[in-house]
């Protein structure tokens, strides 16, 4: 067939391409996996995805490596099933798509169990509990939350999380910063983009220490939230490996462990 | 198994169209002051004097060899923590202009060496000031030549917009991140953005065929003056 370039041949095209995008995502779709344990177990590998730029619980180290919390449990889980970990580095809503697109087997990246996520995806019970907390700089004229709530304030966090629903609850009249990352959004407060920084109470904690007095918390806790492993929905099997791998994790004493020795404190208790 | 459905986008198109204008706001505002810098920086690279020369030959390499991405974040972070804090949407449009504005002045700099030097020599014969010169033989010249690569550049600025959202501006990436992080329908809203886009950018370019179009009926007339 002789192509032809003309207007007409390229509008062609591009609907052609369109269709063949959209093709594509259906063919895609259809090739889940039906048993996860058994293509981790053929392939040698468990694919964990996790977000990067989230320290303590998971960032890149500059030669590559991830490291963190997060990727402590990772390692532990590969050792488990006998496997090697391989790592899917995603941003913070796409620990979701990860596992509906079946790219990662779990998920580990301080990711919240919320109602609404179980409804696409299945999670672990907890292996943390964590809250919400308001950072701001040592020298910020703001003493409380109440002060925050005003449009001359802007409060940064990161796009997808747990993070806007809080914001929208705690402090609806403040102006509201979205960024891709956990550390984007630290960023703004530091670099004096931001007046407040709303994030993960131990996360906040841990960089409040190692800001050596830079930094300080507004009172009060605004979230509950348990940090579990996400697992693809619709698997029984997997996720009945993977509980129990976070339940034995979790009374052995060895996350606690593991806790301190990451974070610089002890653990909050599990309930 | 991955159920495909768009209308489950439908609960979020109230925000879409403030979205578009924000990426159309934002590239439109780029695109128009990157032409001034380009002008501007061409002027310099193919001036006389030394010091202008190499002025603009180091912004071009310097801009030019740095990601958009980089820019963004030393306009945005990098200058609040010297206490100039500029707002996400005005530092995207700074560092689309920079970015821009360093392709613009060589695109302009490439039409303005195919002028001949027998065209700058006959009109200062004709007694034009330097101005003249430039307005009604040089640039309605170079405006022809450059009328293609100028319109790849736009396209250029429309898809490099996408960028904005890393500062929080709430353009159309932005509202798919939205989309995909609220809905958990992230194929749908990939698609739907990049739909957008490519007619936003299709848009910018249509735009650019008319004013062009427009532009060029005119100067003739003026040229033949």
């Amino acid at each position: 067939m002789k192509l032809v370039l003309n207007r007409r041949g390229l509008a062609a095209g591009a609907a052609a391409l369109a269709l063949g995008m959209f093709a594509g995502g259906a063919a895609f779709a259809q090739s889940a996996p039906s048993n996860i344990m058994a293509e981790v177990a053929k392939r040698g590998t468990i694919r964990i995805a996790t977000i990067a730029g989230n320290p303590p619980y998971s960032s890149v180290s500059p030669s590559g490596e991830p490291q963190g919390y997060d990727v402590e449990i990772g390692k532990l889980i590969a050792a488990a099933l006998k496997v090697k970990p391989e790592w899917v580095i995603v941003d913070t809503p796409g620990r979701i798509t990860a596992l509906q697109t079946h790219r990662a087997d779990i998920t580990l990246a301080n990711f919240t169990n919320t109602i609404e996520r179980s409804t696409v995806i299945a999670f672990t019970r907890p292996y943390l509990i964590v809250g919400s907390t308001f950072m701001v700089k040592k020298e910020s004229p703001l003493q409380n939350v109440e002060q925050l709530n005003d449009p001359k304030y802007k409060v940064s966090g990161p796009r997808g999380g747990t993070f806007e629903p809080i914001a929208a609850n705690t402090v609806p009249k403040a102006t509201v910063l979205r960024f891709d990352t956990v550390q984007d959004a630290l960023l703004a407060l530091r670099s004096g983009q931001a007046d407040a920084n709303l994030g993960d109470s131990l996360q906040i904690a841990a960089t409040i220490e190692a800001s050596k007095g830079a930094m300080r918390a507004l009172p009060g806790n605004w979230s509950y939230e348990e940090i579990a492993v996400g697992l693809p929905a619709g698997d029984a099997d997997w996720f009945r490996i993977m509980d129990a791998w976070v339940r034995q994790f979790n009374g052995s004493g060895d996350n606690a462990r593991l806790f301190k020795k990451i974070f610089g404190f002890e653990m909050p208790p599990l309930q | 198994m991955y159920q495909f459905n768009l209308s489950a986008t439908k609960s979020y198109m109230e925000q879409l169209p403030w979205a578009v204008l924000t990426t159309l706001g934002l590239s439109a505002l780029a695109i128009l002051l990157s032409v001034l810098v380009g002008l501007v920086g061409s002027l310099f690279r193919t001036s006389r004097w030394w010091a202008l020369r190499f002025l603009g030959g180091a912004y071009v390499e310097v801009l030019r060899n740095i990601p958009l991405l980089i820019v963004i974040y030393l306009v945005y972070f990098g200058l609040a923590q010297i206490g100039l804090r500029i707002s996400g949407f005005s530092s995207a449009v700074i560092a689309l202009t920079l970015n821009a504005g360093a392709y613009m002045t060589e695109v302009i700099r490439g039409g303005l060496a195919a002028i001949g030097k027998g065209q700058f020599e006959a009109a200062r014969s004709q007694a034009m000031t330097p101005v003249q010169v430039y307005r009604y033989v040089v640039f309605p010249q170079v405006f022809r030549i450059i009328y293609a690569p100028f319109g790849n550049l736009c396209i250029g600025v429309v898809l490099g917009s996408a960028l904005a959202s890393i500062v929080g501006v709430e353009d159309v990436t932005s509202w798919m991140h939205t989309v995909g992080s609220n809905s958990f329908r992230y194929l749908e809203a990939f698609l739907m953005a990049g739909s957008i886009y490519l007619v936003m950018a299709q848009g910018v370019n249509l735009l650019r065929i008319g004013t062009g179009k427009y532009l060029l009926s005119h100067s003739t007339s003026a040229t033949r003056q």
